[in-house]
C-alpha cells in the first residue's frame, strides 16, 4: 500500500470516495435506535442483573448518560470536519498510516459485532423455534438477506428502519403492556441491586451497549451536516436509554432478579407468559417478529458500516463487490465461537465491556489530536483541507 | 441467453425452496400433551406419565377429535406412564411406541404426587425448565396419592373439551378461594426465592368414603370447609378435586392448608376473590349464617424490622351480601348488622391467625411479607444475609379484619316463621 499517496488523495479530495446517498434524521433515528435496543431482546439483561441484581434499569441510564457524554467528543470531532466521514476525519487528522489503522479497527470492530449478534440471533432461534435446523442453515440464511440488504444501500436500510420502527415499538409496548398482569413491585426490591458502586461501575464500563451511535460517524456524508449529526445522536441515545430502562424495569416486574439472571431470553418469555383468559394467549410471535427485524436491521447496518468503512479505507468507489466476501467472512466469524456459553460469557459481554474502548476512545484520541494539531475543515479557522494544514 | 439462465437459476433455487423444510411436522405429526404427572419411580429415579387424546379416526387437529368424543368419554384421552431418570429421557422412551412426537406446548397441567413433593421437586422442575416447549403459564399441582392414577381420573364428567375443563376448573378458584391457580413459573420464582416459599394447588381423588349414609353418628361440624382435597363428604362427580394449598420449603413439600386455611392465605397475600363463607350464628349458634364475602381492597401490610425480629401488621378488607340466615332473626335490622359484622370479623381474624401461626410454624412465607420487607433493604446483600426465610418463623404478626355487610340478599326483613306452638 501507497500510505503517503493514500493519504495525499484523501485530504486533497476530502470527498466521499463512494455515493452512499442522503437519509433523514427519521431514518437514521429509527435505525440507530434499532440497533441499539435490539439488545433486549437477547441475554443482555440477564447478565446485567447477574452484574447488579434489581438495579439494571438505574445501570442502562447510567451507561446512557455516559454514552450521551462519550458520543459529545465524536460529535465535536466530526463538527470540526463538516460533511467528512470518521474515515476521511482519521486520515486528515492523524495521517494516512495511523488514520489507515484506525479505520480497520472500526471496520474490524464492526465486523466482530455483527457477527456476534448474527450467532446470539441464530442460537435464539435454534433453542426456541428451529432447534432441529442446522446452525449454518440459520446464520447461513441470515448472512443471505443481510447481505441483500446492503446491497440495496444505505438509503433502503435506513427507510425499512424508519418504516419497521413504528412496528417494532408497537410490539414492544403490546408485550410491554400486556404483561402488566404479572408485575409485581417489591421485585423491584432493594433498590439499589448489589450496590451503587455496582451500578455506577457497571453502567460506565457497558456503555458500551450505546456504542451503534457511531455508526454515524461512518455514514456522516449522507446525514445532513453536523447540526444533524448532533440531534439524531441525542435525541437516538435518549430515546434508546428510555426504552431500554423501560424494558428492564418490566422484566424485572414480571422477573425477581434471580430469575432474570437465568432466563435466556426474558422479554420472550414474558410474552410467552402473557394470559388474557383463553383467547390472549402465546404473544411469543409479537416477540419473535421484533426480534428477527431488530436484529436484521441491526446486523445489516453493521455489516454496512464494515463495508463502507473497508471501501473508503481502499479508495474502492463500487461497493457491491466487497459486499458478498465481507459476507463470507462474517459467516465464518459467527460460525467460529464452540458454544453458546462462549458466546455469551465472552463474546456478547466482551463487546459489552470493551466496545467503548474501539468506538468512543478512537475518535477521543483523533479529537485530542485535532486540536493539538489544530487540525479542522470548518469555516471557523481556515479550511485546512490541503496538504500542510498544520496552523 | 442470459435471460433463460437467469430463469434456470430461478427454477432450481425453487425446487430447493418449494420442497418445504426438511424437518419440518405438520400438526398430524404431533402428540399434545395436556397433562404431566410425576410420581416417584420404581425401576428408576421418576415414574413420568402423560395424558394426550387418542386421536382415533382422525387424521387432523385435537380439537376435532375431541369434539368428535363429544362427552369426553374414557376412550377420547390415553394416559401413558414409564419409568425413567430424566423428563426428555421419559418422552423418548414414550416414543418407542408411538408414530407421533409429544409435544408440551398446550399442557395445563403439571401434578406431582404428594411423596415426589416431600422427597423435593428439584430434579424434576430444574430439569424441566430448560425445555423450550414447556410454558410457565401451566398449573402446579400436587396430588395426595399417586400422580398417574390422578391423571387417569383426569377426564370430566361434565363438558365436552379436556382443555376447557382444565381451564374452567382453574378459574373456579377465583369463584371459591378454596384453592388458587399457582402457575408452574409462579412456582419456580418461588422455590429461588429470599422472599418467601413456593405453594401451589393441593388436589387429591375423593373415593365418596367421606359421604356417610344417614343415620350415621358424627362430631359437630364448625361450619367451615376444613378439609383437604379427597375428604369433602360427597358422592358423584367427578373423582378428582382441588382443594387446599401444598406448602413447601424450598423444593420440599412440607405441609398443607385445608380450603378455609387458603382463603385466610388468600386474604392475607391480597389474591382473594370471593367465596361463601359460614359462620356461626352469633345469637343462636346452633344455626349457620353463609355471605358472599369479597375484597374491598387490598390487605395494608406493613413490616418492620425491630431488633432483627420481623414485625408484620396485617389489615385485611371485606365485605359481603348476607346470603343464607338459617335461624329467622332479621340480621337485616340496623341493630343486628354490626353483630353480624363483628362475628365474621371475629371468625375470619381467627382463621387468619391460626393460617399465619401454622405456617409460622413451618418457616413458610407464603402471605408475601417477605415482598413487603426487602422493600426496607436498600442492597441485595444487605436482605440475603438478614435471611428471610429463616426470620419469618420469628415474626410478631398481628391482624386486623374489617368486614362490612353490605346487602341483605334479596330480603329486606325477616319476619318470624310461626308455628302453633309459639
Amino acid at each position: 500500500l501507497d500510505f503517503k499517496r493514500y493519504g495525499q488523495h484523501r485530504q486533497k479530495g476530502g470527498l466521499n470516495v463512494i455515493n452512499e446517498g442522503k437519509i433523514g434524521v427519521q431514518e437514521s433515528i429509527s435505525l440507530i435506535v434499532m440497533a441499539i435496543c435490539s439488545k433486549i431482546f437477547f441475554t443482555s439483561p440477564g447478565f446485567l442483573t447477574t452484574l447488579v441484581g434489581t438495579a439494571g434499569w438505574l445501570t442502562t441510564l447510567i451507561s446512557c448518560t455516559t454514552s450521551i457524554v462519550l458520543f459529545t467528543f465524536t460529535y465535536l470531532l466530526l463538527k470540526r470536519f463538516p460533511g467528512k466521514n470518521i474515515v476521511e476525519v482519521f486520515n486528515i487528522t492523524l495521517g494516512s498510516i495511523l488514520g489507515f489503522l484506525f479505520s480497520s479497527i472500526y471496520a474490524i470492530a464492526f465486523l466482530f459485532e455483527g457477527s456476534v449478534v448474527a450467532r446470539e440471533f441464530a442460537d435464539f432461534m435454534k433453542i426456541f423455534t428451529f432447534p432441529e435446523t442446522p446452525i449454518s442453515f440459520i446464520i447461513g440464511a441470515f448472512i443471505f438477506v443481510i447481505a441483500a440488504a446492503v446491497y440495496l444501500g444505505l438509503e433502503s436500510i435506513a427507510r425499512v428502519a424508519k418504516l419497521v420502527g413504528y412496528s417494532a415499538l408497537g410490539g414492544y409496548i403490546l408485550v410491554i403492556m400486556l404483561s402488566a398482569t404479572e408485575y409485581r413491585l417489591a421485585n423491584l426490591f432493594p433498590v439499589f441491586g448489589y450496590g451503587l458502586d455496582r451500578i455506577f461501575l457497571n453502567g460506565v464500563v457497558r456503555s458500551s451497549a450505546y456504542s451503534e451511535v457511531i455508526i454515524l460517524s461512518v455514514i456522516a456524508g449522507s446525514l445532513q451536516g453536523s447540526q444533524h449529526i448532533k440531534k439524531i445522536g441525542y435525541t437516538s441515545l435518549v430515546l434508546s436509554g428510555v426504552l431500554l430502562s423501560m424494558g428492564l424495569i418490566c422484566m424485572n416486574l414480571v422477573f425477581p432478579y434471580y430469575i432474570t439472571q437465568e432466563i435466556v431470553a426474558p422479554l420472550y418469555i414474558m410474552a410467552r407468559s402473557v394470559e388474557y383468559g383463553a383467547f390472549i394467549q402465546r404473544l411469543e410471535p409479537v416477540a419473535l417478529f421484533l426480534w428477527i427485524i431488530t436484529t436484521i436491521i441491526t446486523v445489516s447496518i453493521l455489516l454496512y458500516c464494515t463495508v463502507s468503512v473497508y471501501c473508503k479505507m481502499f479508495r474502492l468507489q463500487d461497493m457491491r463487490p466487497v459486499i458478498i466476501p465481507l459476507s463470507v467472512i462474517m459467516f465464518t466469524a459467527a460460525m467460529f465461537p464452540k458454544d453458546f456459553s462462549i458466546i455469551v460469557g465472552e463474546y456478547v459481554q466482551g463487546t459489552r465491556t470493551y466496545g467503548a474502548a474501539v468506538f468512543y476512545l478512537l475518535p477521543l484520541i483523533t479529537l485530542l489530536v485535532s486540536l493539538v494539531r489544530g487540525k479542522r475543515t470548518d469555516n471557523k479557522r481556515n479550511h485546512n483541507t490541503g496538504e500542510g494544514s498544520k496552523e | 441467453m442470459k435471460r433463460a439462465c437467469c430463469f434456470l437459476l430461478m427454477l432450481l433455487f425453487a425446487l430447493t425452496v418449494l420442497s418445504a423444510c426438511y424437518d419440518s411436522r405438520e400438526i398430524d405429526n404431533w402428540a399434545y400433551v395436556y397433562s404431566v404427572g410425576v410420581d416417584k419411580g420404581v425401576s428408576d429415579k421418576l415414574r413420568f406419565s402423560v395424558q394426550t387424546p387418542k386421536l382415533k379416526g382422525q387424521s387432523g387437529s385435537i380439537g376435532s377429535v375431541e369434539s368428535s368424543g363429544g362427552k369426553g368419554t374414557e376412550t377420547d384421552f390415553t394416559v401413558i406412564s414409564v419409568d425413567c431418570p430424566t423428563f426428555l429421557s421419559g418422552v423418548e422412551m414414550m416414543e418407542t411406541s408411538l408414530s407421533r412426537k409429544f409435544n408440551f406446548m398446550h399442557t395445563k397441567y403439571l401434578i406431582v404426587s404428594e411423596d415426589f413433593a416431600k422427597e423435593g421437586v428439584e430434579t424434576f422442575v430444574n430439569g424441566m425448565r430448560r425445555e423450550r416447549q414447556v410454558r410457565r403459564i401451566m398449573s402446579f399441582i400436587v396430588v395426595e396419592g399417586e400422580a398417574s392414577k390422578f391423571v387417569q381420573q383426569l377426564n370430566p364428567i361434565l363438558g365436552a373439551t379436556l382443555s376447557k375443563f382444565m381451564e374452567g376448573m382453574m378459574a373456579m378458584g377465583n369463584h371459591t378461594g378454596l384453592f388458587y391457580d399457582f402457575s408452574y413459573g409462579d412456582f419456580t420464582n418461588e422455590m429461588k426465592s429470599t422472599r418467601g416459599q413456593p405453594a401451589c394447588v393441593l388436589a387429591g381423588i375423593n373415593d365418596f368414603s367421606g359421604y356417610l349414609p344417614q343415620g350415621t353418628e358424627t362430631k359437630e361440624t364448625s361450619g367451615s370447609i376444613d378439609y383437604y382435597a379427597g375428604e369433602v363428604p360427597r358422592a358423584g362427580g367427578n373423582r378428582f378435586e382441588f382443594l387446599g394449598t401444598a406448602l413447601f420449603n424450598g423444593d420440599k413439600m412440607v405441609g398443607k392448608l385445608n380450603g378455609e386455611e387458603t382463603r385466610a392465605m388468600l386474604m392475607a397475600k391480597g389474591e382473594f376473590n370471593r367465596a361463601s363463607i359460614t359462620i356461626r350464628d352469633p345469637l343462636r349458634p346452633e344455626y349457620y349464617v353463609t355471605a358472599e364475602v369479597n375484597a374491598q381492597k387490598s390487605p395494608k401490610v406493613k413490616v418492620s424490622i425491630d431488633e432483627g425480629k420481623p414485625m408484620i401488621q396485617l389489615e385485611v378488607f371485606l365485605e359481603g351480601d348476607l346470603r343464607h340466615v338459617q335461624s329467622g332473626i332479621n340480621y337485616e335490622s340496623e341493630d343486628l348488622i354490626p353483630v353480624l359484622e363483628r362475628s365474621f370479623e371475629a371468625s375470619i381474624k381467627e382463621k387468619l391467625d391460626n393460617t399465619i401461626e401454622k405456617c409460622k410454624g413451618l418457616s413458610c412465607d407464603v402471605f408475601g411479607f417477605g415482598e413487603k420487607a426487602s422493600m426496607k433493604f436498600l442492597t441485595i446483600q444487605e436482605w440475603e444475609n438478614y435471611n428471610w426465610n429463616k426470620q419469618f418463623k420469628y415474626a410478631q404478626v398481628t391482624t386486623k379484619v374489617e368486614f362490612i355487610m353490605r346487602r341483605p340478599g334479596t330480603i329486606l326483613r325477616t319476619n318470624p316463621t310461626v308455628r302453633s306452638e309459639d
